[in-house]
């Protein structure tokens, strides 16, 4: 369970990137944040991941603020984003044992695990090659079992389906609900509509550094008094966006 | 735990390759840069030394005769001219080296010859007399001289003495000279003085070179070079607390540096000669010490920068730092102060000589490492600090939403506030950058001058700022009467100015326009030829100046060319600065008038560092100032008045012979007996009067100007 109250940043003085967010995501709840480029989507997600710290407002994870228990926070989170990436001249089977060994994970269970994880998502095949050999898919997918290494409760993905073939994204979004199933609370952002809607429990549309409507993609189109969740996400960007 | 994790990292820090970046940072490069102009001009100084001009020798053999007996005063009147260089002296105490280092001293002389008091009587009496020769150790020259002295001038004493007291001239009976020197390894066997020095030099530096490139080479991968890959954010979201981290990196660094430290000190204590067994703890202590300051220092640089070319090129300057600090420790290899056996980068350096030599101090030794220990943890806490800081641990440019963020108009006065401290700050830096890199090779050439012992000596009895002024005034004398800190000073010069054109983002932004250049700066040669020239005039009118005749000897040739030639860049340099660079930036904040006149008090208040400055000085020096900045104003040319801020300063100083700015020891064309302001004519009423018409003549052609066509103002 992570909770976000009323948190603001600014990179510099007078900027304010995000402008005052709240919201909370329980346990087996996907949430997904949808935005056009410099809402904030990224920032947020950052922040939620501890590699940048809130201007104001609090973070809390489990209970846990981030400012104070850092350590304890890194064990929680799960965190993917295209900004962070693998040594391309490691394999991803090197790169699990050595991320395991920091994440003090038992060598029975993490190769359990790994042997798990890397069946699901298809990594064995390329199990042993050098990241830089690999496609922009394998890449992500060894980059998703990296971060998923500790069984993380939390787990913030920056555009997990960005760059992928369908069949990929499917078995991406596949597993992210077999997750969502055994308890880990998931929080996604994404520019693709059908993986919004067919993937999140609740959506928080962000435009400008701020939450301009949240709630399921029914609830969101019902409200804005559209046929479909990517119409509804037009109007309400047309109607909070302010031109500057 | 901590220990299985910083393993894991560390044995990670040694798989990874080399792999270069791409992005060099504008302050690394900027340093880079530095450090090239420095070797450049380290590397001119050492070519003005192949022409000659290196070499210093003691103007006069002086010498002080002590308790000198009648019969030497009887050969000195009769044969010796003296030329004034031969001082007598008595003191009871012949053996006593610190009272006669003192005469020395007094006399500045090199080399003094001590009789015994009853000296005519031992000699008349048949007995062997004993006459002691102490000679100054500053430099080599010294010991040639009291050679000499002794050949030619106490040998005809000898055969003086043998006929005057009628006794069989026998050399040996007559006296012994003994000369004393302060000991020296010169009756050793070669090889062994060889490898004494060996171990004193180049063991230390390539064990420095050693240490630093391999920490370099795997710290700036390690850290920076994660960054440039976009993998260290997934380490620093791992639960390993930033403080290991910082202890993982740097001992991975540290082991892969210290490996060849061993490997060098094994080799070396394995020579015959440096089988010292009392060496072995101590060097092991500095080099373990020396590598984790390295590392320490290497980790932190990387933990700042975000390529691997960026760190390299940043260390890159402290490298040659650290290198250089190397190289000052081999000048001077026989006896140094305590007090650098404890210093870090000093201490290691002697502390691993004497090692080898078998002489080391271990608890200087100790004190050393224990020192850089410390330093080295405070580097780390450092690190770990700047691990909590978003700037060193995100790229944020490269976030996808954050970089899109809009950028609104950052408030007026906070721009303001900041483009003033660049238009007074950046100036001063690059000022007081290139005249310190001029300094430096003058300096070290000028710390084999026996001047400079008594210049050090007379330190001591500084007391108060009077003394401190002074004493900076005699520095600055000295350099200015070297044609070789002349000729750096207009590399220099020229530096800055392209420094300043950099900054200004090209030349024209500074008014040097190439339109009508030639002209124009015939223009400036006029005007400042005009005005000083009327200055003079005037001085001499009014007989504060008296030609007295023709300045020039033959031997300062050199330097009155030397001179001649730096006025012009240094003329433009500083027209650049106050004018070209100032006005225009001062003028976006404060507007037209403040800015003429802020850039004119500021170029008045920086020339009151000089001696002699006065009230009158300041005045005149910014109406000076502010008649250059309306020239400029009204030409849109600074070719102008960079000529004849040249012009008026040579002439004042180079043909006139007045002083220049408080500096007199120019070589002149005419000999001038100068009585007015001891700053230079800027210090009188004359200058005053000729300044103020040059004033009023631009004013009246600018508002003239301005009427005739109102349209082009």
């Amino acid at each position: 369970m992570i909770s976000v109250k009323n948190v603001h940043k600014s990179y510099t003085r007078n900027t304010e990137t995000i402008k005052g967010v709240s919201f909370e995501v329980p346990d087996g709840v996907i949430f997904g944040l949808l935005g056009p480029n410099g809402a904030g989507k990224t920032t947020l997600m950052q922040m939620m991941s501890t590699l940048l710290r809130p201007t104001s407002g609090v973070i809390t994870i489990d209970g846990l603020n981030a400012r104070d228990n850092l350590l304890e926070i890194h064990r929680r989170i799960g965190y993917l984003t295209t900004e962070v990436r693998l040594d391309p001249m490691s394999t991803p089977d090197k790169l699990w044992d050595f991320f395991a060994e920091l994440y003090d994970i038992p060598l029975k269970e993490s190769i359990s695990r790994k042997e798990a994880i890397f069946y699901k998502l298809g990594i064995t095949p390329f199990r042993n090659k050098k990241i830089i050999e690999l496609s922009t898919g394998m890449k992500q997918k060894a980059s998703i079992a990296i971060s998923l290494i500790h069984n993380p409760p939390v787990i913030i993905f920056d555009e997990p389906t960005n760059g992928l073939d369908i069949l990929t994204s499917k078995q991406v979004t596949d597993y992210l609900l077999e997750l969502k199933n055994e308890g880990h609370s998931i929080i996604l952002s994404t520019h693709i509509f059908s993986v919004a809607e067919s993937l999140c429990d609740e959506i928080a549309i962000l435009v400008d550094g701020r939450i301009v409507a949240q709630g399921s993609a029914e609830a969101l189109s019902q409200q804005a008094g559209t046929d479909t969740f990517e119409e509804a996400f037009f109007k309400i960007y047309v109607e909070n966006h302010v031109e500057e | 735990m901590l220990r299985s994790k910083g393993q894991t990292i560390t044995k990670n820090l040694f798989k990874l390759g080399n792999r270069a970046g791409t992005q060099v940072c504008l302050t690394t490069f900027m340093l880079a840069l530095g450090f090239i102009g420095t070797v450049g001009i380290a590397l001119f100084s050492v070519l003005l030394g192949a022409f000659g001009f290196n070499k210093y020798t003691h103007p006069k053999t002086k010498v002080v005769i002590v308790n000198s007996p009648q019969s030497y005063i009887e050969y000195e009147d009769k044969y010796i001219d003296t030329q004034g260089n031969v001082y007598h002296e008595n003191c009871d105490a012949p053996y006593d080296f610190l009272r006669i280092s003192e005469l020395l001293k007094e006399h500045r002389a090199g080399i003094a010859v001590v009789f015994p008091e009853d000296f005519d009587r031992i000699v008349a009496s048949g007995q062997t007399a004993q006459v002691l020769m102490y000679y100054r150790t500053d430099t080599l020259d010294y010991r040639d001289m009291s050679t000499n002295f002794t050949d030619i001038y106490l040998e005809s004493y000898k055969s003086y003495v043998g006929a005057r007291f009628n006794i069989n001239y026998e050399p040996a009976n007559t006296w012994d000279i003994i000369r004393d020197d302060i000991p020296t390894d010169g009756n050793l066997p070669w090889d062994v003085r060889f490898s004494k020095q060996m171990a004193n030099t180049f063991v230390p530096i390539l064990m420095f070179i050693a240490i630093l490139y391999t920490a370099m080479a795997i710290g700036s991968e390690s850290i920076s070079g994660q960054k440039e890959r976009g993998t260290f954010s997934r380490i620093l979201l791992t639960p390993v607390s930033r403080k290991d981290l910082v202890i993982a990196f740097t001992r991975g660094v540290f082991t892969s540096a210290f490996i060849p430290a061993v490997l060098i000190l094994v080799i070396t204590f394995a020579i015959p000669y440096y089988a010292y067994g009392s060496g072995v703890a101590p060097a092991l202590m500095l080099a373990f010490s020396l590598t984790l300051f390295i590392a320490s220092l290497t980790v932190m640089i990387s933990i700042m920068n975000d390529t691997v070319t960026s760190a390299q090129t940043a260390f890159l300057p402290i490298f040659f730092i650290l290198i250089s600090v190397a190289v000052t420790c081999i000048n001077g290899d026989s006896e140094h102060e305590a007090f650098y056996y404890f210093l870090p980068v000093y201490g290691h350096f002697y502390g691993l000589g004497d090692a080898f030599n078998g002489v080391s101090k271990l608890p200087a030794a100790i004190v050393c490492s224990i020192l850089t220990v410390l330093l080295s943890i405070l580097m780390m806490a450092v690190s770990t600090k700047l691990l909590t800081l978003e700037r060193f641990t995100v790229s944020i440019a490269s976030s996808d939403d954050a970089g899109k963020a809009q950028e609104a108009p950052v408030s007026k006065i906070i721009d303001g506030i900041i483009s003033f401290f660049d238009v007074i700050f950046y100036p001063l830096v690059i000022l007081s950058l290139f005249q310190l890199l001029a300094m430096i090779p003058v300096a070290v050439a000028y710390t084999s001058d026996p001047l400079y012992s008594y210049f050090i000596a007379d330190l001591q009895y500084v007391s108060g700022m009077k003394d401190i002024i002074s004493k900076t005034m005699d520095i600055i004398n000295i350099f200015m009467s070297d044609p070789r800190f002349l000729a750096l000073m207009s590399i220099s010069y020229i530096f800055m100015i392209v420094a300043f054109i950099i900054r200004a983002k090209g030349s024209s932004n500074l008014g040097l326009k190439p339109q009508n250049a030639g002209r124009n700066y015939l223009k400036g040669i006029l005007l400042g030829t005009a005005m000083m020239s009327l200055v003079f005039g005037l001085l001499v009118i009014t007989g504060r100046a008296r030609p007295t005749g023709v300045g020039i000897k033959s031997d300062d040739i050199w330097l009155f060319l030397f001179s001649i030639l730096m006025w012009i860049p240094q003329g433009a340099a500083e027209e650049v600065m106050f004018r070209g660079f100032m006005i225009p930036k001062l003028k976006k904040t404060v507007g037209n008038v403040a800015a003429v006149i802020i850039s004119s008090l500021l170029f008045s208040v920086f020339h009151s560092l000089n001696a002699g400055f006065s009230v009158l000085a300041l005045v005149n020096i910014f109406l000076m100032a502010v008649l250059f900045a309306l020239i400029y104003e009204a030409s849109g040319s600074l070719i102008i008045t960079c000529a004849a801020h040249t012009m008026w300063n040579m002439l004042q100083g180079n043909i006139y012979g007045l002083a220049v700015s408080g500096n007199v020891n120019m070589p002149s064309l005419i000999l001038t007996d100068y009585t007015g302001s001891a700053f230079g004519p800027e210090g009188t009423a004359e200058a005053t009067a000729v300044i103020g018409l040059a004033l009023l003549i631009t004013v009246i052609l600018i508002l003239r100007r301005k009427r005739s066509s109102p349209k082009a103002s």
